[in-house]
C-alpha cells in the first residue's frame, strides 16, 4: 500500500508540536508509527499534514523518581523491555513489553503512542489502569495531567484535547510490598490480544491488600479497570479463593464481543483465569507470600 | 504538485543523498532510489518481517517507517554483510550459516533474516535457542518451518566465536566443521548409513550440526 | 514420448537399484550437497519479479470492489485520468477492444479480466490504472469513481444453495442457482450394503476451512512488449510459464512463439502462482498498448483476499467396521466452495482432483463418496496448496475417521492402522476407487516413528496426568497417510488440454560441464541443486560442473511447470531419462577414444567412468568424452553431446509416512504445546537428504498454521475478514516446534531413479496428526472432533464441553511467609 500525499513537520520542541497542532487542520501525528504508517499506506487515515514527533529529543527518556516511574513520549516499547529499573521494580511492565507486537516493532513503536492510539486490544492502557498511573498531556495552555481511569473513552478516542500532545505516562513508584504482572493471552507472536488482564497488588505490613489495581484488555469498548474485584480485594490477605471470586468479578464486570479473537463467553472466561494468575504473580512478587510447589 | 525533500541515508557505509517524498517508505526508498533489493517487501501491515534492515544498529521494518524519517541514519542491508569485517572478503558466518544449516529455500525472506540475526548476534554472541527464535519472531517463513534458520544463526554464533578466538590466538580463523567427522548417510536403503543398514529407530540428524555429512 | 525401454535404458544398472546408488563424492544421488542456488539469496543478488526495473518502466494498481456482489452502473475515469503521472485508466471496454475482457480458468471457465457488469466477490478487479510510479498509480486508483448497485452476497456454500440465495452467475446461460458441479466416485450400492450390516459404524462432519497458501512473495508480472521485434515478453510469478505462454496465446490471440514468458526467482508458490490472475493480463495488455514495460506487483491484502484460496470442503465421513477393528468401507459427502469461478486448479478431467484417494493407506474395499460444489460471492479458488489437488482434504478425511473408529472402539489409534494397512506384498496396489499405488511398507514408517516418539512412554504420561488431574493434559496424534504425486500420465492428466508431461534437455559442452534446462519451475525447491545431483549421478560429473536453468519459455524446453509435488516424479525421471540418452552416445564415443568395440565398454557409476571390460586401467571420464564428441568425432556419428527427454510419467508415484504428535493442552486457557513432533517420510530413493529435510520441515510448518491459526474469514456482508497479516495468521518461529525427522525408503518401481516427490507431504499428513493429538488429549472426555483451526477458545469449548476445563485458583496456591500469625491462610 503506497500513503497519500501529505505534508510533513518535524517539530524539535514540545512547544513546537503544540503550536502545529493548534495552527493546522487536517493532521496526523507520527510517533513510533508501527500502527499510523500503516494506516497511512492503505488511506484509512488520510491527513494534509504530518507531524513527526521523533525529533523532539526532549521526550525521550524513560526514568524513575521519588514518585514516579516516567515514560516520555519517544520511549520504544524495547527500551521499557529492557531497562534495568523496570525488570527490578515494574513486573506488569516487564511482563507487558516482550509481549508487543514483535522485536522489530518494541524497536520503533512507543508506549505512549500505543496509550495514545487507544485501541482496546493495546497492553499498555490495561497496564497503566491497573497502576493508577498519569498521562501528561500539553497544549495551548500549558501542561495537565489526566488520571488514566478519565483517559480512554471510546475504541481510539481519549480525552485528550484535540491541540493536545501526549507527552508522558507515569505510574506511581513501587511502595515497600508492591507486585504486579501481566497476562496475556494471543493467538500467535504479533497477534494482538484475545484477552489481558494486568494487576498491581500493595500489601501493608500485615500482609493485608491495601490498594489493588486491575486493568483488562480487549474485553470492553476501551481497557478498563475491574472495580468490584478491586473492591473485593482490599483488606483482605492474598490466597487462591480471594483471587478466585476476584477473577470472576473481574470476569462479570467484563463486556466482551465475540470477534475473531474469540467469543464472549470465552474471553469473559479467559479475564477470570488471566486475572487469577496475575494476581498470584503480583502477590508473589509483592514479598510476604509464595507459592507452594504444586504437581 | 509534489513536494520532495532531500535526504541523506548511510548504507552500507556509503553516503546516498537522495530526494524523496514525505511519503515514501523508507522500503521504496532503499530498493528504488537506490536500486539494493536485497531488502523485500511481504505485506502491507509489518508482519511479515522481509524489509528488516538495520538502523544505527537496531533491527526495524523498512516499511514501517517513511524514508525522511531515516534522514541522516546508518542503515544496515544484506547487501552489506560481505563488506564486514568478519566476513574476511566472503561470505559473512550468517550468510555461510544460511547456505550451510539449509536456513532458505525461497529465499524471499533470507535478508530480513539475516538481519535479524545480525542484530541479535551483535548484542548476544551466545545466545540460546530460544533468544534466536525470539529475536526472529518478527520475520516470517513459509518454507523452512524456523528450524534451519535457527540452525543457521547458531552456525553464525560459533563460527564467530571462533574467528574471534582465532584471531585472539593470532591464528587463522578456521572452519568449525573442517573437522567433522561427518557420518554420511544417503539417503538409500541397504547403502552408506541408509535405513536398513542403519536398523535403529534413529532420526535422520540429530540436532549437532557436526554430526552431519557435509558437501560443499 | 518415453517408451519403457528409454525409460530403463540402463539395464546394465537394472534400473532403480537402490544399492548400486551412493554417495560418490561428486554431489550424485543422496549427498547432502550444498544449494547451488543460495549464494545469490543470502547476498541479496536474488531477481525476483519487483526487482526488475526496465527503463520507462510504468506501474499498474488495480482498482478493487469493496463490495462481494454488486452491479456496476458506472465508471469515470475523468478524475483519474487528471492525476499528473496517471498515463491510462483500463476497463473492461478498454479490454474488449482487444478482445482480452475475460480469460479462460483452469476449468474452463470464464473470468472477467475486468468487471464487465457485476462484481462477484470483494476485491474484484474493477478497472486498471497506469502511471509513472506506484504512489501515482494509487492515487489515481482512490479518483476512478465506481458507481456501484449493491446486490446481497452469500459467502457460505450451503447458503448459496438455498433457494432464496441470490443468483451470482447470471452470465452463465441457462444457470438458474448457484450449484456449481456434482462428482462421484466408488460404488454407491456396494458401499451402502456394507454400511447397512457392519457391526459398528461411526460418522463425523468436519470442515477443512478455506486457506491460502500465501508465499512471503506476492504475484507480480512485469509485461514488457517490444514493438522492434514485436514480441511479448512477461516476466512474472509463474509456477507454470509454459503453461501460461500457450494460455496467454489462446487468449490474446498473439501467436505462442511471439510470447516469451520468463519466471525469475520466486519467493515461494505453494499453489497460489499456478493460476492466471487479471493483474498479469493487464499488465502484459498494457505494455501491448502502451508499448512501454508495464508492472503490476500485488499488495499482501490483495493476494489474499482475490488470488487462489485453498480447501474450503465440509465433509462429512463415515466408515463402517467389524468390532476388532478391520474397516470394511468409507463412505462420504463433501460440500466445495468453489467461490464465483469455477477455477479449482486440478486436472481438467478431475473436478474434485484426486479427492478419491480418501481410502488412504488402507485396504479398504468399498468406498463411495460424492461432492457438491457451489458458486459463492467469494474470490475463486480451490488451488492445490502444497499438496497434490485435494489429497490433503482426503487425507484429512480418512486419517480423522480411523481416530474416530479408534476411540469408538477404545483401540489404540497405531493398532487400528497396523490392522488395516495395505500390506507390502500387495503393491502394486489398485484401490476401490482407481488408483494405482506403486510401492509401500506402512508398517515400517509406523513403527520408525512409534519408537522415535517414545510412544509407549506418552500413552503413560497421558494417564497419569488424567489420573492426577493435572493442570495440562497430554494427547498423541497419529497420522499414517499416502500422498499421490507426479501428474500425469498425459492421458488422464491435462491443464487446459495440454497433457502433463514434463521435460529436460542436456547440453555437454566441449570442456567437460553441462547445462541442464527443465520444464518445470523452483520456487525454493532447490531445483538447481537436484536436478544437477540427477545428472552427476547418472553422467559421473561433478555436481559443481552443472548448471540447471529454468523459467524462461524461450530457452527452456516445454513444461508443465512445478505443483502438486511434480518435479522429481516427473522432470526429475526426464532428466534421468535425458542422461542416459546422453551416456548411449557417450558410450560411442569411449569406444573410439578408447580404441575398443561399443558392447567392450561399460560404465563404472562407482567411478563415473567408461571402461573396457576387463581393462579397468582403460577408463575415460565424460569431461574426455565431450572433448572426444567436438574434437574427435567417431566416423557416422553426429557432432555434440546433447539430448532431451519429454517423459510422460507411466503413472504417479505415491509417498508416505507417519507422523506422531504430542500436544499438551491448557485446562484454563486452551492453548496447545507441542510436546513433541516427529515426521517419519518415505519418497523412494532421496536425491538430496537435506533438502529433503528443508521440505519436510516447511510443510509441517504449513500444516500446524492450518491445524492452529489459519482461515480465511468472512462476515456476512461478503467483507473477507481474514485478509491481511493481521488477521490471516502465519505461524513464526514461537509457535513452531523443532521437528524430528526420520525416514525409510521404498522406491518407486517405474521411477527411473526409484524416487517419488516429498515437498508436500508435510502439508497433507500433518494437519489430521494435530488435530488428532488435541482430540486424543480430551477423548477421556468424550470428544471425538475439534474444527480447525484450533485457536485457544475452540480448544476451550471444547475442553468446557467435556467438563475438562480447569480453574487456575487450584493452581496458585499461595503461602504466607510466615510474618504474622493471627490469621491462618486462605487455603
Amino acid at each position: 500500500m503506497k500513503a497519500a500525499q501529505f505534508e510533513q513537520h518535524e517539530p524539535e520542541t514540545v512547544e513546537e508540536a503544540v503550536s502545529l497542532l493548534e495552527s493546522l487542520d487536517d493532521r496526523a501525528i507520527l510517533a513510533g508509527g508501527q500502527s499510523m504508517v500503516p494506516m497511512l499506506r492503505f488511506r484509512l487515515a488520510v491527513p494534509e499534514t504530518v507531524i513527526d514527533i521523533n525529533q523532539i529529543d526532549a521526550l525521550d527518556y524513560l526514568e524513575e523518581d521519588n514518585d514516579w516511574l516516567r515514560i516520555g513520549a519517544l520511549a520504544r516499547h524495547a527500551d521499557v523491555e529492557h531497562a534495568d529499573v523496570i525488570q527490578e521494580k515494574y513486573g506488569s511492565f516487564a511482563d507487558a513489553a516482550p509481549l508487543v507486537a514483535d522485536p522489530q516493532i518494541r524497536n520503533r513503536g512507543t508506549v505512549a503512542g500505543a496509550v495514545a492510539q487507544a485501541d482496546p486490544k493495546g497492553d499498555w492502557g490495561s497496564v497503566l489502569l491497573a497502576h493508577e498511573g498519569e498521562v501528561v498531556a500539553h497544549g495551548p495552555d500549558g501542561e495537565r495531567t489526566i488520571p488514566a481511569d478519565e483517559f480512554f473513552l471510546l475504541p481510539y478516542d481519549t480525552t485528550l484535547d484535540e491541540n493536545e500532545l501526549l507527552t508522558e505516562l507515569r505510574v506511581p513508584t513501587p511502595a515497600a510490598h508492591e507486585g504486579s504482572a501481566y497476562h496475556k493471552l494471543k493467538r500467535k507472536v504479533g497477534d494482538y490480544a484475545m484477552a489481558g488482564s494486568a494487576a498491581r497488588l500493595v500489601l501493608d505490613d500485615d500482609g493485608r491488600i491495601e490498594r489493588a489495581g486491575i486493568g483488562l484488555t480487549a474485553v470492553d469498548i476501551t481497557n478498563v479497570r475491574a472495580t468490584d474485584a478491586e473492591d473485593h480485594l482490599e483488606g483482605e490477605r492474598p490466597g487462591s479463593d480471594l483471587f478466585k471470586r476476584a477473577g470472576e468479578l473481574a470476569a462479570e464486570q467484563s463486556n466482551p464481543e465475540s470477534d475473531e479473537h474469540g467469543d464472549a463467553g470465552y474471553k469473559e472466561r479467559m479475564v477470570n483465569v488471566l486475572t487469577q494468575r496475575a494476581l498470584g504473580d503480583a502477590a508473589e512478587r509483592a514479598g510476604l507470600v509464595k507459592r507452594r510447589v504444586t504437581q | 504538485m509534489t513536494d520532495t525533500r532531500e535526504i541523506t541515508l548511510t548504507v552500507n557505509g556509503t553516503e546516498h543523498t537522495i530526494e524523496v517524498e514525505p511519503r515514501q517508505l523508507l522500503v521504496h526508498a532503499i530498493r528504488e532510489e537506490l536500486d539494493l533489493t536485497g531488502t523485500h517487501i511481504g505485506c502491507d501491515t509489518g508482519n511479515c518481517g522481509a524489509c528488516t534492515v538495520l538502523r544505527d544498529g537496531e533491527p526495524i521494518k523498512s516499511c514501517l517507517m517513511f524514508a525522511t524519517q531515516a534522514d541522516g541514519s546508518d542503515l544496515m542491508t544484506v547487501e552489506g554483510m560481505e563488506d564486514l569485517p568478519e566476513a574476511g572478503g566472503e561470505l559473512h558466518p550468517l550468510q555461510e550459516g544460511f547456505r550451510e544449516e539449509h536456513g532458505l529455500q525461497c529465499g524471499y525472506c533470507t535478508p530480513g533474516m539475516i538481519m535479524a540475526g545480525k542484530a541479535l548476534l551483535d548484542e548476544n554472541p551466545n545466545p540460546s535457542e530460544a533468544d534466536i527464535r525470539e529475536a526472529i519472531s518478527g520475520n516470517l517463513c513459509r518454507c523452512t518451518g524456523y528450524q534451519n534458520i535457527v540452525r543457521s544463526i547458531e552456525y553464525a554464533a560459533e563460527e564467530l566465536e571462533h574467528g574471534e578466538i582465532a584471531a585472539a590466538d593470532g591464528g587463522v580463523a578456521i572452519d568449525a566443521d573442517a573437522n567433522a567427522d561427518g557420518e554420511f548417510d544417503c539417503g538409500v536403503e541397504n547403502c552408506c548409513g541408509g535405513p536398513a543398514a542403519e536398523g535403529d529407530g534413529d532420526g535422520d540428524r540429530g540436532s549437532d550440526p557436526a554430526s552431519r555429512g557435509e558437501r560443499r | 514420448m518415453s517408451s519403457d525401454s528409454e525409460r530403463f535404458a540402463e539395464a546394465e544398472d537394472g534400473g532403480p537399484q537402490p544399492e548400486k546408488h551412493c554417495g560418490h563424492g561428486r554431489g550424485g544421488m543422496g549427498e547432502e550437497v550444498k544449494r547451488k542456488e543460495d549464494q545469490r539469496f543470502i547476498t541479496g543478488r536474488g531477481n525476483y519479479v519487483d526487482d526488475i526495473k526496465k527503463s520507462g518502466m510504468l506501474h499498474c494498481e488495480l482498482v478493487r470492489s469493496p463490495h462481494a456482489h454488486a452491479r456496476i452502473e458506472d465508471i469515470d475515469k475523468s478524475r483519474a485520468l487528471e492525476v499528473d503521472g496517471v498515463v491510462a485508466v483500463l476497463t473492461a471496454d478498454d479490454l474488449l477492444e482487444y478482445d482480452l475482457a475475460t480469460m479462460p480458468t483452469l476449468m474452463d471457465d470464464t473470468q472477467d479480466v475486468l468487471v464487465n457488469d457485476k462484481v462477484k466477490f470483494q476485491s474484484q478487479e474493477v478497472a486498471a490504472v497506469i502511471a509513472t510510479d506506484r504512489y501515482t498509480a494509487k492515487d489515481g486508483a482512490q479518483k476512478v469513481d465506481v458507481d456501484y448497485d449493491v446486490l446481497d452476497p452469500v459467502v457460505d456454500a450451503a447458503d448459496a444453495l438455498e433457494d432464496d440465495a441470490p443468483l451470482i452467475r447470471d452470465d452463465i446461460e441457462g444457470q438458474e442457482d448457484n450449484h456449481c458441479l456434482d462428482w462421484e466416485t466408488g460404488d454407491e450400492e456396494a458401499t451402502a450394503e456394507v454400511f447397512d450390516e457392519a457391526p459398528v459404524t461411526v460418522t463425523e462432519q468436519m470442515l477443512y476451512q478455506r486457506l491460502h497458501p500465501a508465499p512471503i512473495e506476492t504475484c507480480g508480472a512485469v509485461g514488457d512488449y517490444d514493438p522492434g521485434k514485436d514480441k511479448l515478453t512477461v516476466h512474472m510469478t509463474s509456477q507454470a510459464p509454459h503453461i501460461h505462454r500457450t494460455l496467454f496465446a489462446q487468449v490474446s490471440g498473439i501467436p505462442e512463439h511471439k510470447i516469451r514468458i520468463v519466471s525469475p526467482d520466486v519467493g515461494g508458490g505453494f499453489g497460489n502462482k499456478v493460476p492466471i490472475y487479471p493483474g498479469y493480463v493487464v499488465a502484459a495488455a498494457a505494455s501491448y498498448v502502451l508499448e512501454q514495460p508495464v508492472k503490476w506487483v500485488e499488495e499482501r491484502s490483495e493476494n489474499i483476499q482475490s488470488t487462489g484460496f485453498a480447501r474450503d470442503y465440509d465433509m462429512q465421513g463415515e466408515l463402517a467396521a467389524t468390532e476388532d477393528g478391520e474397516i470394511l468401507a468409507v463412505r462420504t459427502d463433501v460440500l466445495a466452495d468453489h467461490g464465483a469461478y469455477n477455477a479449482v486448479a486440478q486436472p481438467s478431467k478431475f473436478p474434485a482432483g484426486f479427492f478419491n484417494i480418501f481410502t488412504g493407506s488402507y485396504d479398504i474395499d468399498t468406498a463411495y463418496g460424492t461432492l457438491t460444489a457451489a458458486y459463492t460471492n467469494t474470490a475463486p479458488g480451490g488451488v492445490a496448496y502444497r499438496c497434490s489437488f485435494r489429497v490433503t482434504e482426503a487425507v484429512y478425511l480418512i486419517e480423522r475417521m480411523v481416530k474416530v473408529l479408534a476411540d469408538e472402539l477404545g483401540m489404540d489409534p497405531a493398532e487400528i492402522r497396523r490392522k488395516n494397512f495395505i500390506q507390502p506384498e500387495q503393491f502394486p496396489y489398485e484401490s476401490p476407487t482407481g488408483w494405482n499405488y506403486d510401492s509401500g511398507d506402512y508398517e515400517k514408517a509406523l513403527d520408525k516413528a512409534l519408537e522415535m516418539a517414545d510412544y509407549d512412554h506418552y500413552r503413560e504420561e497421558q494417564q497419569r496426568r488424567i489420573e492426577t488431574d493435572a493442570d495440562k493434559l497430554l494427547g498423541i496424534g497419529i497420522s499414517s497417510f499416502t500422498e499421490v504425486v507426479g501428474a500425469g500420465p498425459g492421458k488422464s492428466c491435462d491443464i487446459a488440454g495440454v497433457e502433463m508431461f514434463d521435460s529436460a534437455e542436456i547440453r555437454v559442452h566441449p570442456t567437460g560441464n553441462a547445462t541442464v534446462r527443465v520444464g518445470v519451475q523452483t520456487q525454493g525447491q532447490g531445483h538447481e541443486t537436484t536436478f544437477a545431483q540427477i545428472v552427476a549421478e547418472e553422467l559421473g560429473m561433478d555436481v559443481d560442473d552443472i548448471t540447471v536453468e529454468h523459467g524462461d519459455t524461450d530457452t527452456d524446453p516445454y513444461g508443465l511447470g512445478t505443483y502438486g509435488s511434480r518435479s522429481t516424479p516427473v522432470a526429475g525421471a526426464a532428466a534421468a531419462v535425458a542422461s542416459r540418452k546422453v551416456r548411449e552416445k557417450a558410450k560411442a564415443i569411449a569406444a573410439n577414444e578408447l580404441e575398443a568395440a561399443e558392447e567392450d565398454i561399460t560404465w563404472d557409476r562407482e567411478s563415473g567412468e567408461f571402461h573396457v571390460a576387463g581393462a579397468p586401467d582403460r577408463s575415460i571420464s565424460i569431461t574426455e568424452i565431450a572433448a572426444g564428441a567436438y574434437m574427435n568425432k567417431p566416423a557416422g556419428e553426429d557432432p555434440g553431446l546433447e539430448a532431451v527427454n519429454y517423459y510422460d510419467p507411466p503413472e504417479m508415484t505415491y509417498p508416505f509416512g507417519s507422523y506422531i504428535v504430542v500436544v499438551e493442552v491448557d485446562r484454563e486457557t486452551g492453548e496447545v504445546e507441542f510436546e513433541k513432533f516427529v515426521a517419519v517420510d518415505d519418497c523412494g530413493n532421496r536425491i538430496n537428504p537435506m533438502i529433503i529435510e528443508g521440505q519436510i520441515h516447511g510443510g509441517l510448518a504449513q500444516g500446524i498454521g492450518t491445524a492452529m491459526m489459519e482461515h480465511v474469514t468472512f462476515d456476512d456482508n461478503g467483507n473477507v475478514t481474514g485478509g491481511d497479516f493481521m488477521n490471516y495468521l502465519l505461524p513464526t518461529s514461537m509457535e513452531i516446534p523443532n521437528f524430528e525427522t526420520g525416514h525409510t525408503v521404498t522406491p518407486s518401481p517405474h521411477h527411473p531413479i526409484g524416487a517419488k516427490g516429498v515437498g508436500e507431504s508435510p502439508t497433507v499428513g500433518s494437519p489430521p496428526a494435530i488435530v488428532n493429538a488435541v482430540v486424543d488429549a480430551m477423548a477421556h472426555g468424550g470428544i471425538s472432533h475439534i474444527e480447525m483451526p484450533m485457536t485457544p477458545d475452540v480448544v476451550w469449548e471444547k475442553l468446557d464441553e467435556a467438563g475438562l476445563a480447569a480453574d487456575p485458583a487450584d493452581a496458585i496456591a499461595l503461602e504466607f511467609d510466615g510474618q504474622w500469625s493471627d490469621e491462618a491462610a486462605d487455603d
